[in-house]
């Protein structure tokens, strides 16, 4: 467990609100070994105006003056798929939030990421759990500003088999091309993939747990909760819904409750079957093991995570 | 007792020689022809190692030359695994026949025309010669009863990240069988890789001696010095869980999938997409190997290769099928 003593590390989260970037939003607000910097939105789960304007709310709602910067409208080279069955209409439906006190950013979030790499004294971490459309668009814009990213603790990718097709987990399927970039950029990368996110199973007594607590932001959570447990029992039979996004913070958070193992990944862009597969060697033969591929946690420290993090917040 | 009526088309290769004797030892299955396909080595050491290790084991099967190249894709080749004559340097009898004058693809159709709704294939190196087969005689589809290949991963590969030997040696091929219809056992990387035999369970083997014994473990001896190079200290037997399956269906839990092949990706070519969660709500065409009792699988694999010593069992090269 990180101490006060210890800076928090700063980052740039990324992302496109949808329930689960929603819930790592609030784990790294509600985290003292986090500091978030700014706020990047990606189209994805739902179109650009949806998710920017979503984690407008959910920042306002936590009390949060960091800036927003709305980011690409489409994936670098294809068109936008979204997700509508999981995350509804809105692409955050469930709870009820009341409109953002701020406005966004007036900076995209590829000038708003370089503007903050630039102006912080130490390197910075990105933490995208959404297309990796901006990140892509980052590196090739400002390649000078490489040096100033510690890390990418990203959401997206599986070494097993996909979750929107069978190759494919849904984040590299939006934007292969970008995908491939930002793996193959040499940065250090965390990839909380479908290999430990399906084992972040968290049930309806989870759920409980947290509307047990009876705060603002709890109940907000319990019920984004609600909503997307739904799409999970209908589709799948995991035993459970995954939390996705919030392992990519949580791995920043405290590293121990998770295993990872070394690679090497492309990204496959081309095969018809398979485009947005991360193709994973753990042998290192195809390329630099700059990938650390998380591929286990420990379930009970996860969910303590998020119940200590929530009872944090009012 | 009723026999399994079984054609194996095979590249032997260390690992496709030991699923061939001990095919041959069982009283159960009827193989009723042999296929020789390029893969692991060249078509013409395939076609021979499989006339060698027929002879060996006493049998008179028939053995019919297939496809030496890839359908399509460039060929691949895995030398550095079994040796460039296929079977690791290890001295065969010389054959004691010759092959068929047929080609593989045509003695599959009269096999099957001969069996129809009995045959079963052991597809246990590139799909070369099946997918001829089921292209160029569609009847042959519906007389095919099962294929049961060793190919392919539901997880990671082996000769690259992605893709497993056999398919990766013709995923044209690989794709055409699995959209044939003909009903699909796959044993995979998934279970085959964990079909391991180390060095002192390779000692225990060797120890009972014997005329099939000590060749194949002398072939052994090179496969597990090739699987450490690759930074193993375990071989794995692929090809023959294939065999030891059909004698045994209780080594192997199998799951019933859809399963594509990826021809034409840049890192994925060659991989088999299995889709385990039903993303797409395709009936399944394959059951695939998903868990397997490996200790139970090294008995009856040497149960087997000891059988060729049992008194009495000395096979006549001319007790044909």
């Amino acid at each position: 467990m990180a101490s006060a003593l210890l800076k928090p590390i700063p980052v740039i989260m990324d992302c496109d609100p949808g329930h689960d970037d929603a819930i790592a939003l609030v784990l790294a607000h509600a985290s003292p070994e986090i500091e978030i910097l700014a706020v990047t939105t990606s189209a994805g789960n739902q179109t650009i105006d949806k998710t920017t304007l979503n984690a407008r709310k959910v920042l306002s709602f936590l009390g949060s003056d960091v800036p927003v910067a709305r980011g690409a409208s489409k994936p670098l080279f294809r068109e936008l798929i979204i997700a509508p069955q999981v995350h509804g209409e809105s692409g955050l439906d469930g709870p009820t939030l009341p409109e953002p006190r701020l406005p966004e950013s007036l900076l995209s979030a590829v000038e708003l990421a370089a503007k903050t790499l630039r102006e912080s004294d130490r390197q910075v971490t990105l933490v995208p759990t959404g297309a990796l459309t901006n990140v892509a668009a980052l590196l090739l814009a400002y390649p000078e500003l490489k040096h100033k990213i510690e890390r990418i603790s990203l959401m997206g990718g599986s070494a097993v088999g996909g979750n929107w097709t069978p190759a494919a987990e849904f984040n590299i399927l939006v934007d292969p091309e970008a995908a491939h970039l930002v793996f193959n950029s040499g940065i250090p990368v965390t990839m909380c993939g479908l290999d430990v996110t399906h084992q972040a199973l968290v049930t309806r007594a989870d759920t409980e747990r947290f509307r047990a607590i009876g705060k603002r932001c709890s109940t907000m959570v319990a019920e984004l909760m609600d909503f997307f447990v739904k799409f999970h029992e209908a589709n799948f039979n995991f035993g459970g819904s995954p939390l996705h996004d919030p392992c990519a913070v949580a791995w920043l958070i405290d590293p121990t409750i998770f295993t990872a193992r070394k690679a090497h990944v492309d990204v496959e862009c081309r095969g018809r079957l398979t485009v947005g597969a991360t193709v994973v060697d753990f042998s290192g033969k195809s390329g630099p093991m700059n990938v650390d591929v998380v591929t286990g946690l420990d379930l009970k420290r996860f969910i303590d995570m998020l119940d200590g993090a929530l009872r944090r917040l009012d | 007792m009723k026999k399994r009526t079984i054609l194996i088309d095979c590249d032997p290769g260390i690992d496709d020689a030991i699923a061939l004797l001990m095919a041959l030892a069982a009283p159960k299955l009827d193989v009723i022809g042999i296929t020789s396909v390029g893969g692991n080595v060249g078509l013409e050491a395939t076609t021979r190692n499989a006339l060698s290790l027929a002879t060996l084991a006493g049998k008179h099967v028939p053995v019919a030359r297939g496809m030496d190249l890839a359908l399509i894709a460039e060929t691949k080749r895995a030398e550095s695994v079994h040796g460039t004559d296929g079977l690791g340097g290890v001295r065969l009898p010389e054959p004691a026949y010759a092959a068929e004058k047929a080609t593989a693809w045509e003695f599959i159709r009269d096999r099957a025309a001969e069996f129809p709704g009995e045959l079963e294939i052991v597809a246990i190196g590139p799909l070369s010669n099946l997918a001829m087969a089921l292209s160029a005689y569609p009847e042959t589809r519906r007389r095919i009863k099962a294929i049961h290949l060793m190919g392919g991963s539901a997880g990671v590969g082996n000769a690259t990240p992605a893709a497993e030997f056999n398919i990766l040696a013709d995923p044209h091929a690989a794709a055409a069988v699995f959209q044939s219809g003909v009903p699909i056992t796959m044993f995979g990387l998934d279970v085959t890789n964990r079909a391991t035999l180390s060095s002192a369970g390779l000692e225990t083997i060797r120890a009972f001696g014997g005329r099939v014994i000590a060749p194949a473990c002398a072939m052994l001896d090179h496969y597990l010095a090739a699987y450490r190079r690759f930074g193993r200290d375990t071989l794995a037997l692929h090809d023959p869980l294939v065999v030891a399956w059909l004698l045994d269906p209780s080594l192997v839990t199998l799951q019933p999938y859809f399963v594509e092949v990826e021809t034409d990706g840049r890192y994925t070519t060659g991989k088999t997409v299995v889709d385990l969660h039903g993303i797409l709500k395709r009936s399944a065409n394959a059951m695939v190997g998903v868990e397997l009792d490996a200790e139970r699988f090294i008995a009856l694999m040497t149960k087997l290769l000891r059988s060729y010593d049992e008194s009495g069992s000395a096979k006549d090269p001319g007790a044909g099928r």
